[in-house]
C-alpha cells in the first residue's frame, strides 16, 4: 500500500524535480500536482497521507494551506514544506502552523524520496534545526513581556530534549541520554508539535508571516 | 447651586452683612430656645409682697445679678438665704412681723444690679437657671472651646509647618480662655492677695497676644510685634507698682483698658488697611469679625434694657462665635496655600513631564539614528559578504563557463557551493549569537545529506557545556565558510570517506574546532602542492583572522588532515534551554 502524496509547488522545474523524487520512491504514490493554493484546496478531500508544499504560492500563502490541512482534523496528513533556504523564519511559521518539516529544494531526488518517506513513519521526526528553531522560539518568548508561558509551554524533559536534538543528536543518541526508548522520543516530538501550534505565541508567529511581516 | 461671583465692595458688603446675619441668627436662635417667656417685672420686690400673699403653690425667692450670698427678710415669711442664680423657697411664718422688708449681702455690698424677686417656684427656679446658663455655664462653654481649639491649634503645627499665624492664635484662643475663668471664677477660687496681678497680668497678655495675631495676620513684622511686647512690659510695670504701692487696681485698670484697647483697635484697623491693599479678601473677612464684636457690644449697651437683663448679653456671645470666624479664616488660609502649593507642585510636574518629552523625543532620535547607522553596517556587511563568498563562485563560473572550460558536473559544483554560501549567510544572520552547538549542528545537517550520497560520513561531537556560548553573526559566517572550505578540500583533494567535525572547550575559554579527515592528507610546509589547495589555505587562514581565532593545521601524507581551529568566546551567560 503506496503514501499518496500531493505536491502543491507554483514552479514547475521544482515541481517535477520534487514529483521524480517521489515517484522513484517505492512507498510513494503521486496523486496530484497542482500550482495554486486553489487548486490545492479542490484536493483536500482527496485521501491524502502527504503534502509537499511550497510557502510562497502565486494565489497566497502556503501556510493557509498547512492551517486548512490541519483545521479539518481527521486523519491528519504529513506536511513538509519545501525552502530554498531553510532559514529561521519560513521553517517556524510553518511547523507552527502545523508542518511536520521541511525540504530544502535543490536537494537530490533520491534524498527528496527518503526524507519524505522518513515523515511518513515519523522515523525522523525533528531535524537539528527545527529543534534550534524552536529553541529560539521558546527563549524568544522567555525574554518577552509574558516569561512564563515559555517555560510553562513545554516540560523541563521536553526542553532537555530539544537541546539534545539541536546539538545533533539523533534520535537513538537522545534516547541513551535520557535514558528513555526511541519510541518515548516519539511521543515526546508529537507532545512538542501539538503544543507549540496551540500555543498562542505560535498563532501570533504565523499570523505576522501570513501577514508579510516576516520575510517568506 | 451656582452664585454669581461677586466683586469689589459689593462682595465685602456681603461678607460683612453675611457675618452679621449669622451672628445675629445664632443669637436669635438661642435667645428663642433658652429664655423663659414673660418679665420677671411683676416678682420684683417689694411691690411683690402683695402678689406673693396670695400665692397658693410653693413660693420661693431668688436674687439677679448676685456675686455672693444674701439674706432677705419678708415680713410674714421665715428669713432665707439667696444664693447667685439659685431659688431659694420660702416659708410662711406669721410670726415674722412688721412692714418693712431687707436684703442685704452677706459678705461684701450688693452690686448695684442685684435685684430681688420672689413669686412661684417654677417661675424663680426657670429665672435662676437662666442666669446660671448666662453667667456660668456660657462662661465655662467659652473657656473649654478656647482652651481645646487653643491646644488643637498648637498640636497641629507640625502640620501647617509651625505657621506663625498658628502658633499665636492657638495661644491667643487659650488666654482667652483663661482670661475668662480668672474673670469669671478667679476670685472665689483664687483668694489670694496676688491675685489682681495675675488675672490683669493674663487680660493684658491676652490683649498683646491679639496685637500679634493680628501682626502675624496681616503679615509679620518684627519691630510691631516689638512694639506689642513693650507695651506689655509697661503695662505690666504699672500693675505690678500699684501692687507693691498697696493702692487698688479698681482705679487704675480702668484707664488702662481704655488705653490698651484703643491701641489695639487703633493698630488692628491700620494694619487691616494695610492689608486691605495686598489681600483685600482676609482684610474684609476681620473686618467682618470684628464688626460683629462691635456690634454684639453696641446692642448689649444701647439696647439691651439693663434692668431686667434677661435677654441673654451678645457680648458673651461674640467671642465663641469670633472665634469660630478666625478659626474659619485660618482654615481657609490653609486651604489656600495648600492650594497653590498643589499648583507649584503641578506646575513642577509639567515642566518635568515635558523635560521628560523631550528627552524621549532626543533619545528616540537618537535611537532612531543609531538603528540607522547599524542597518547601515549590517548593508555594508552583507555587500562584503556576498562580495567574498556566493559573488566570487558566481563570477568564477560565469567566467569559466564563458570560456567553456568546465564540465556539467564542475558546474553543478560550482552552483551548489554558492546555494550553500547562501545558506550558510542565512543560517548566520539566523544563528548569530545563538549557542555555537546548535549553528554547528545545523550546518553538519546542511551538509550530511549531500556528503553521505557522496558516500562521505560527516561526523559531528560536541562536548561544550550547555549552555554553549555563541559567535556573532560576522564571526559566525566565517566559521561556516572556513568549514565549508575544509570540507570541499577533503572532499576534492583528499579523497577522504569519513569526516569528522568536534567542538570541544578549551583551557582559556575559547572553543576548540576541530575538522579531521581519513584523506590522503598533504606536507602543509609545502602546500603548494597544488595551486587551489594553495589558495583554499590561504582562505581559511585569513577567515580564522577575521575571528581573532587561530588555525593550526596538521597533516601529513597518508595521515588525513586536522584543521584546529581555537576561537575566543565571551561565554553568553543566563542562557538556559
Amino acid at each position: 500500500m503506496k503514501a499518496n502524496v500531493i505536491i502543491v509547488e507554483d514552479d514547475p522545474l521544482v515541481a517535477a524535480h520534487v514529483g521524480r523524487g517521489v515517484e522513484a520512491h517505492d512507498g510513494l504514490s503521486l496523486v496530484a500536482t497542482t500550482g495554486t493554493l486553489a487548486g490545492a484546496r479542490g484536493l483536500l478531500d482527496r485521501k491524502v497521507d502527504l503534502f509537499i508544499l511550497d510557502l510562497g504560492l502565486p494565489d497566497g500563502s502556503g501556510i493557509e494551506l498547512i492551517e486548512e490541512i490541519r483545521a479539518r482534523g481527521g486523519l491528519e496528513p504529513k506536511i513538509l514544506v519545501l525552502s530554498v533556504l531553510g532559514d529561521q523564519d519560513t521553517v517556524l511559521a510553518a511547523v507552527l502552523a502545523g508542518a511536520d518539516g521541511y525540504l530544502l529544494k535543490d536537494i537530490d531526488s533520491l534524498d527528496i524520496g527518503q526524507q519524505a518517506a522518513d515523515a511518513l513513519t515519523g522515523g525522523a521526526p525533528l531535524s537539528p534545526s527545527i529543534a534550534a528553531y524552536v529553541l529560539r522560539h521558546l527563549r524568544r518568548q522567555r525574554e518577552g513581556p509574558k516569561p512564563d508561558e515559555g517555560e510553562a509551554l513545554l516540560s523541563p524533559r521536553e526542553i532537555e530534549l530539544l537541546q539534545l536534538l539541536a546539538r545533533g543528536y539523533s534520535n537513538r543518541q537522545a534516547a541513551a541520554e535520557l535514558e528513555i526508548s526511541q519510541h518515548t522520543i516519539g511521543d515526546h516530538v508529537k507532545s512538542i508539535y501539538r503544543k507549540l501550534r496551540v500555543s498562542n505565541r505560535g498563532e501570533a508567529m504565523v499570523r505576522a508571516f501570513r501577514s508579510g511581516l516576516l520575510r517568506l | 447651586m451656582n452664585l454669581p461671583r461677586l466683586t469689589g465692595w459689593r462682595r465685602a458688603l456681603a461678607i460683612i452683612l453675611g457675618a452679621q446675619l449669622l451672628f445675629w441668627g445664632a443669637y436669635v436662635l438661642i435667645v428663642a430656645g433658652l429664655q423663659p417667656a414673660g418679665t420677671l417685672e411683676r416678682y420684683r420686690l417689694p411691690a411683690a409682697r402683695v402678689l406673693l400673699a396670695s400665692e397658693q403653690g410653693k413660693s420661693s425667692a431668688f436674687a439677679a445679678g448676685l456675686s455672693g450670698p444674701a439674706l432677705l427678710r419678708i415680713p410674714g415669711w421665715q428669713p432665707v438665704i439667696l444664693y447667685p442664680a439659685r431659688a431659694s423657697l420660702l416659708t410662711r411664718d406669721e410670726a415674722v412681723t412688721g412692714i418693712g422688708w431687707s436684703f442685704a449681702c452677706l459678705e461684701n455690698s450688693c452690686p448695684k444690679a442685684a435685684t430681688a424677686y420672689a413669686g412661684p417656684f417654677d417661675r424663680m427656679n426657670k429665672a435662676a437657671d437662666w442666669e446660671k446658663f448666662q453667667r456660668f455655664d456660657m462662661v465655662w462653654l467659652v473657656v473649654a472651646t478656647e482652651l481645646m481649639m487653643g491646644a488643637a491649634l498648637l498640636v497641629l503645627l507640625p502640620v501647617n509647618r509651625f505657621s506663625r499665624l498658628q502658633g499665636i492664635t492657638g495661644l491667643l484662643l487659650i488666654l482667652v480662655g483663661i482670661d475668662a475663668w480668672l474673670t469669671t471664677f478667679g476670685a472665689e477660687s483664687l483668694p489670694y492677695v496676688w491675685f489682681p496681678l495675675l488675672r490683669y497680668g493674663t487680660e493684658y497678655l491676652m490683649l498683646t497676644m491679639a496685637a500679634l495675631s493680628v501682626n502675624a495676620f496681616v503679615d509679620w513684622r518684627p519691630r510691631e510685634a516689638w512694639a506689642a511686647c513693650g507695651c506689655f512690659i509697661v503695662v505690666f510695670a504699672i500693675l505690678l507698682g500699684t501692687m507693691i504701692a498697696g493702692a487698688s487696681f479698681a482705679t487704675i485698670v480702668p484707664w488702662l483698658d481704655a488705653i490698651t484697647l484703643t491701641l489695639l483697635l487703633g493698630y488692628g484697623v491700620v494694619a487691616l488697611l494695610r492689608m486691605g491693599r495686598t489681600a483685600p479678601g482676609p482684610a474684609i473677612r476681620v473686618l467682618a469679625i470684628l464688626l460683629v464684636a462691635l456690634a454684639s457690644i453696641a446692642f448689649d449697651l444701647f439696647l439691651l434694657p439693663p434692668p431686667t437683663g434677661f435677654a441673654l448679653q451678645a457680648s458673651v456671645l461674640a467671642p465663641p462665635l469670633t472665634m469660630f470666624g478666625i478659626l474659619f479664616e485660618i482654615a481657609l488660609q490653609g486651604h489656600r496655600l495648600n492650594q497653590e502649593a498643589g499648583e507649584a507642585r503641578s506646575d513642577l510636574e509639567r515642566q518635568v513631564l515635558e523635560q521628560d518629552a523631550s528627552l524621549l523625543r532626543s533619545s528616540q532620535l537618537l535611537r532612531h539614528q543609531e538603528r540607522l547607522i547599524a542597518i547601515d553596517a549590517e548593508r555594508q556587511r552583507l555587500l562584503r559578504d556576498m562580495h567574498d563568498g556566493v559573488g566570487g563562485v558566481l563570477t568564477h563560473l560565469l567566467l569559466d563557463v564563458r570560456e567553456n572550460r568546465l564540465t556539467a558536473p564542475e558546474i553543478e559544483l560550482g552552483l551548489q557551493s554558492a546555494v550553500d554560501d547562501l545558506r550558510n549567510m542565512a543560517s548566520a544572520i539566523d544563528t548569530g549569537n545563538e549557542p555555537i552547538d546548535e549553528a554547528l549542528a545545523m550546518f553538519r545537517e546542511r551538509m550530511s545529506g549531500r556528503l553521505a550520497r557522496s558516500g562521505i560520513a560527516l561526523d559531528y561531537r560536541c562536548t561544550l557545556p550547555i549552555p554553549a556560548p555563541s559567535l556573532d553573526v560576522r564571526r559566525l559566517l566565517s566559521l561556516y565558510r572556513l568549514l565549508q572550505e575544509g570540507i570541499a578540500n577533503a572532499v576534492r583533494h583528499a579523497s577522504a570517506t569519513r569526516i569528522e567535525l568536534a567542538v570541544a572547550p578549551s583551557d582559556n575559554g575559547a572553543v576548540l574546532i576541530t575538522l579531521s579527515d581519513d584523506g590522503t592528507g598533504f606536507e602543509p610546509d609545502g602546500a603548494s602542492g597544488a595551486a587551489g589547495e594553495g589558495r583554499g589555505l590561504a582562505n581559511m587562514r585569513r577567515r580564522a583572522v577575521q575571528m581573532n581565532g587561530r588555525l593550526d593545521i596538521e597533516s601529513a601524507a597518508g595521515r588525513g588532515t586536522h584543521l584546529i581551529l581555537a576561537i575566543p568566546t565571551a561565554v553568553a551567560a543566563g542562557r538556559k534551554a
